[in-house]
């Protein structure tokens, strides 16, 4: 087969060739009935890929993507954020700030007033801030590195097109990790040689064949699942039906340990293990302390895969530490859980084949890093690395992992960095000593103590003086922790520019907001099935932009022709060049493997199909041969003990997992006499972090008096004089805010949650003011996990609530700015 | 007339012919003779009669029609003489004479079908690139030229490369292999974007006593006709030639390996995870393949390691004189399949031995074929904090 | 006193014409191109031996 050979400066053939614009690219409809009037139009979200009609310029109805066996009932929140009251309109630029730029009264953010101006004016004074840091401070000050879920779509995925821009003027600080999974990425790479959280993992078919014990350890899928990195075609819950009826069977034994009655724990029909939250890894310690003592562990595997088992088991036995025996009884009255059930759970899981599936909430809190460390070395106490149904996974509840990959190559991005020999206008590398990556959960830290030395796994860190912020594709007042102390950074910050398609919190608490436009209202391109990568998906148009929002492509290459780059940024290419180039790319790297049809064809059909991938167990090649198939940890082997972490000489995380406590932990923990109730903020049911909290109609669906609900317990309701539907304050040192009350006995006593992603709308901008929606991290704690990670502690929080009485504020969270005229 | 006679009459001075009939005649005789040689010379460097011919109209004619040379925004094209047959007269007809064997093939029909096309192809496409090298591809400098050259007008990427030749003055197509006609499929299983590096970097000579770096994974063995399997070189591995035997080298691997297990992991450095490359068990316990020198733990794990020579033979090719082609291309692919969704960390970001893990995790979001990987991996881990005094 | 107005030393117009048509026509015309072909063919075995030409 003879390689039909371009040479790399195809682009002039390309370009030259591809001078093709939309009309003719016209689609013909796929017909649905004819009594409906309008066009239907394919795209997808990170919700599920569908089909639109438009009708009079308006998207009127959406339907799941025939692909997509179990689409999610957040589709119907679609039309809703396209039409939300909250769309950013017209650029618009704090009031204050307007007048009086950098010397701005900056405890006046979040007061919510802008004025409206032109884009020309908006750009200008975006670039004109840009030069000014530069030149009056440096690189350092300029943070435009925090990242998010954006949209889908990989042409126009807005980080890139931001961080391509500002990097074509300068340079800027920039992140490393990230909030989803920031100490378990940290931790894995020593333990088990890979970040493993973003990993295809064993796949599902051949769980459901050779486990005979799933345990669900803090892990959600049937409520995570439901949306994904890429247009999902949720995959998975097909195999979550089968495991279900297995359950039912009893062919399988599946137990959730969780302090609530989970979605999963709820539809399967499995059993539930009450756990006090936070202290899972007192029981993995017990489950390990039975499993050796009672020698049901194998040696054999320890022996030939690990490296350190014999300097973690004196920690066990009480030798050295805490000189604490971690048995059974021992994490009993730490976990609320009986010492025989802990016996009996060690014994089930030696006897047979058990997969572990760990969820992300339980890495977000204090000492993240011990969880996923201490769920390793079960696994390898339990020799199952590398058998099909055996092992450990962290991450089976994210992006249809454990479907398996077609093998097919997904399309590429719009670049994120400029083209190579592209210098940057302002071409200065002189950080002034500062890092020039910061932990991405430290930035607040940065900003309220510039200059600062932490430690970050194995190194220092010297936190930059920040003075400008780029937001775009993320919502930091949505992610980060502890809203007031986000106030009073923000106080010291000169210039914060955000451009999003919904008037979010962080626009909120902007100087400069450019309306972008949402997904759906332009074209794109991207996989389907995410991690399965079944098949490529066209995401077509299916309405203009509205108001005067542009495409994040549009907006940057103005920018840049500010300084006379945009030719260089956009490559002199226009949206359906480049979306033909992502394709054809993608087509290349595909040839001989599946074949794709031409672009034409490809867009008028909607969507390539790959076809089902072939089931894969992980680790196992390090099983069958861990020399040529090393981890990637120091040595090669999984590591129970770490000697590079021992030697970092952090306190809170050691050369092996340790039960450490924490600064606040409810049910007998610290600070649980002031503050009983643990609040627990996972990823909601019904958004996908805080997108779609927008969506009016869809909300009303959920919330409950207008605001989010908080989740409680009958016992902790009743004793508070709260009844279900009730307005409640929910409070602790950090802050305060508004929620409905959601009494359910999926709940345990002691146990509280709001989902995260619910918009942050204060009563007003001072510090400490009331929040009047129900954002949760209005009372979290901003705490690194521990030295290693420096990842959020989210999940680390006490609150007491007490019914509300009093005036009952509107909910100021949504519907846009202020404009002051 | 007889042929004597006529000889006379030859050596004879002229008689009855004036002096300026037969210089004028001469002359005339001269300028039509020439003429119509070159008429006929000319002829046979058209494209028409290159493409009368079937076995060239129906392979390379129609390949070529595929190309920028065939068709453009500019429209100008080259045909079949203007790269093939060169200009320089001396040389054309040096070409003329030697297109004796292409009558030859002709005649017994050596190409004369798909199948044989291709068979040859590589062969064929050796020989241009040879003439081409030898004289840095002048037939293509009848039309291009790098003072002519606006490399404003360029793609960055493209302006890199192109201002970097232009400085060397460099032949065309140690790059443009394949600009005119399919390429020959001599790096089968291996991607596009590979093949450019090998090509633009690999060397065909070698001398014994220099070191080398393999360009990607290449198989290796323990005897000179390459039959026994002792192994695999990864990509950037630096080797010593010892030896030259036709198609095959002699090299020295030298490395540390962990004396764990069979020892068949060669590491670049004590402590280091930088692979050079791995042997299969029975070579890895060679005496005779690999000598073993000094052991050392390692504090980093408790582990033992091995200094170690390995002996072995691999094919002479696919081999670069130093890394410098083979990081850029690492750099470049690192930094566009690895910024899609964040920006990517800096090299420095990371340790040497901390990069496999980091690297490992990512894989699912990248279409990268082994090689690429491998070659990426090892960029990564040579750049990392280990070799970089870069503050970060 | 020969009737033949040709003799041993003595040639004709005619055939003068004919020897001059000879040469320049056909003799000296294939001549050079052997002689070309011929330096051509030494040039080919030259580089066959040396490489290709590369001496620009």
């Amino acid at each position: 087969m003879s390689i039909n050979r371009r040479n790399f400066l195809k682009g002039i053939l390309a370009s030259s060739a591809a001078s093709m614009v939309g009309p003719s690219l016209l689609v013909r409809s796929a017909q649905a009935a004819q009594n409906d009037p309008g066009i239907w139009r394919i795209t997808g979200s990170h919700w599920g890929a569908f089909r639109a009609r438009v009708y009079g310029g308006k998207v009127v109805e959406v339907k799941p993507f025939e692909m997509d066996s179990h689409p999610t009932d957040m589709l119907n929140g679609i039309e809703g954020i396209i039409y939300s009251p909250s769309r950013v309109r017209y650029p618009m630029v704090r009031y204050d700030w307007y007048k009086n730029r950098h010397n701005s009264d900056t405890s006046q953010r979040g007061d919510n007033r802008f004025i409206r101006v032109t884009w020309d004016e908006a750009l200008d004074l975006f670039h004109e801030e840009l030069e000014r840091i530069q030149t009056q401070y440096g690189p350092w000050a300029l943070h435009a590195g925090q990242t998010g879920w954006r949209q889908t779509g990989q042409l126009h995925s807005c980080g890139n097109h931001m961080q391509r821009a500002v990097a074509m003027h300068g340079n800027f600080i920039k992140k490393v990790g990230d909030y989803s999974t920031g100490a378990g990425q940290t931790i894995l790479p020593y333990v088990l040689g890979s970040t493993e959280v973003y990993a295809q993992g064993t796949s599902w078919p051949l769980i459901l064949e050779n486990s005979k014990l799933i345990v669900l350890w803090a892990n959600d899928p049937v409520k995570n699942l439901q949306v994904g990195w890429a247009c999902e075609t949720h995959e998975s819950y097909r195999y979550l039906d089968q495991l279900k009826q297995k359950v039912a069977d009893g062919e399988i034994r599946v137990v959730s340990i969780d302090p609530v009655r989970s979605k999963t724990q709820k539809f399967l029909g499995c059993e539930q293990q009450y756990i006090n939250p936070q202290t899972d890894v007192a029981m993995m310690l017990a489950i390990a302390h039975t499993l050796y003592t009672e020698k049901l562990h194998d040696q054999k595997f320890l022996d030939t895969y690990c490296l350190g088992f014999e300097r973690f088991v004196p920690y066990l036995l009480g030798e050295s530490e805490d000189k604490v025996e971690k048995t059974p009884e021992w994490a009993a009255e730490i976990c609320g859980v009986e010492a025989e059930v802990i016996r009996e759970l060690a014994r089930a899981m030696a006897a047979d084949r058990t997969q572990l599936l760990f969820g992300w909430c339980i890495q977000r809190q204090q000492h993240g890093e011990q969880p996923y460390w201490m769920g390793a070395v079960l696994a390898a106490m339990l020799g199952q690395i590398g058998q099909p149904g055996g092992g450990v996974s962290y991450a089976h509840h994210y992006s249809s992992i454990g479907v398996p990959s077609s093998g097919a190559s997904g399309p590429g991005a719009f670049p994120r960095n400029p083209d190579q020999g592209q210098k940057p206008i302002h071409d200065n590398d002189d950080f002034n000593g500062y890092s020039k990556t910061i932990p991405v959960a430290r930035w607040v830290d940065a900003i309220l103590e510039p200059g600062k030395k932490i430690d970050y796994n194995g190194g220092k860190v010297t936190l930059p003086n920040l003075k400008m912020m780029v937001i775009s594709g993320c919502n930091p007042w949505h992610h980060h922790q502890d809203r007031n102390r986000m106030k009073q950074a923000f106080r010291n910050l000169e210039t914060v520019v955000t451009i999003d398609f919904n008037w979010t919190a962080s626009c909120r608490f902007s100087d400069i907001v450019l309306p972008a436009c949402t997904q759906f209202e332009r074209n794109d391109i991207d996989q389907y099935g995410s991690y399965s990568t079944r098949g490529i998906l066209a995401m077509q148009r299916l309405v203009d932009p509205l108001f005067q929002s542009r495409t994040d492509f549009h907006i940057f290459t103005d920018l840049c022709r500010r300084f006379g780059k945009h030719k260089e940024y956009s490559r002199g290419k226009g949206e359906m060049e480049w979306l033909r180039e992502l394709y054809e790319g993608c087509r290349d790297a595909n040839k001989g493997k599946f074949a794709m049809p031409e672009f034409a064809q490809f867009w008028d059909e909607g969507y390539v199909d790959f076809g089902a991938g072939k089931p894969w167990t992980r680790h196992a090649a390090f099983r069958d041969d861990p020399e040529l198939k090393a981890l990637g940890t120091p040595s090669g082997f999984i590591e129970i003990f770490s000697r590079k972490i021992d030697r970092y000489g952090y306190d809170n995380c050691k050369g092996h997992p340790m039960w450490f406590e924490k600064s606040e932990r409810s049910h007998g923990g610290p600070g649980s006499d002031r503050f009983p109730l643990w609040l627990q903020s996972c990823h909601p049911d019904q958004r996908l972090h805080s997108q779609m909290c927008e969506s009016e109609a869809y909300r009303s669906t959920y919330s409950v008096r207008g605001r989010e609900p908080i989740y409680l317990s009958p016992e902790d309701a009743r004793r508070r004089g709260i009844r279900d539907g009730d307005l409640v304050r929910v409070y602790n040192d950090r802050g305060q805010l508004l929620a409905g009350a959601r009494v359910t006995d999926d709940f345990a006593t002691g146990v509280v949650r709001i989902h995260e992603g619910a918009w942050y709308g204060p009563m007003d901008e001072s510090i400490g003011a009331l929040d009047t929606y129900g954002d949760p991290n209005t009372v979290t704690q901003d705490l690194g996990a521990s030295k290693l990670s420096q990842a959020t502690s989210a999940n680390t929080c006490l609150v007491e609530i007490e019914k509300y009485v009093g005036e009952v504020p509107p909910v100021t969270a949504f519907g846009g700015p202020v404009e002051v005229r | 007339m007889s042929i004597p006679s006529m000889w006379k009459i030859i050596r004879s001075p002229s008689t009855h012919l004036s002096l300026g009939v037969l210089t004028l005649g001469g002359f005339m005789a001269g300028v039509v003779f020439w003429g119509a040689f070159n008429t006929g010379l000319e002829a046979t460097n058209t494209e028409e009669f290159c493409i009368s011919c079937h076995e060239m109209e129906a392979n390379v004619y129609q390949e070529l029609q595929e190309t920028v040379h065939w068709s453009n925004n500019s429209g100008v094209r080259a045909t079949c003489p203007d790269c093939h047959v060169p200009h320089n007269w001396t040389d054309k007809i040096a070409r003329k004479m030697q297109a004796s064997k292409e009558v030859f093939g002709k005649l017994f029909g050596t190409i004369d079908t798909r199948e044989k096309f291709l068979d040859k192809r590589l062969e064929l496409a050796q020989h241009e690139w040879q003439r081409f090298s030898a004289n840095k591809s002048l037939e293509c400098r009848n039309c291009h030229d790098y003072n002519s050259m606006n490399f404003d007008n360029m793609s960055e990427k493209a302006q890199v490369q192109m201002r970097r030749a232009a400085e060397r003055d460099q032949s065309c197509l140690d790059c443009h292999k394949g600009i005119a006609h399919e390429l020959p499929d001599m790096l089968e299983g291996v991607s596009e974007a590979f093949a450019q590096l090998e090509q633009s970097a690999a060397v065909s000579g070698f001398d014994t006593g220099k070191t080398y770096y393999s360009i990607r994974q290449l198989p290796i063995y323990e005897d000179p006709q390459l039959a026994v399997e002792a192994g695999q070189l990864n990509a950037a591995t630096p080797v010593k030639v010892l030896e030259i035997d036709g198609d095959s080298l002699k090299v020295e691997l030298s490395g540390w390996r962990r004396t764990k297990g069979f020892g068949r992991v060669i590491n670049e450095d004590f402590g280091f995870n930088i692979s050079s490359g791995h042997l299969s068990k029975a070579a890895a316990q060679n005496d005779q393949l690999v000598s073993g020198f000094e052991r050392k733990e390692d504090d980093m794990t408790g582990l033992e390691w091995e200094r170690i020579n390995a002996v072995v033979w691999m094919r002479a090719g696919s081999l670069a004189e130093s890394t410098e082609m083979i990081w850029d291309y690492a750099k470049e692919t690192y930094q566009s399949s690895c910024s899609v969704c964040h920006t990517q960390p800096d090299e420095n970001h990371f340790d040497a031995n901390t990069w496999p893990g980091m690297f490992n995790g990512m894989l699912s979001f990248v279409n990268l074929d082994g090689d690429s990987q491998a070659v990426i991996l090892k960029y990564l881990q040579k750049h990392s904090s280990d070799f970089s005094d870069d503050k970060h | 006193m020969n009737t033949n107005s040709e003799t041993k030393n003595e040639v004709s117009a005619v055939q003068e014409t004919k020897a001059f048509l000879l040469i320049s026509a056909l003799a000296i015309p294939l001549l050079t191109v052997l002689g070309i072909a011929g330096y051509g063919f030494v040039v080919w075995m030259m580089q066959l031996l040396m490489g290709p030409p590369g001496h620009f």
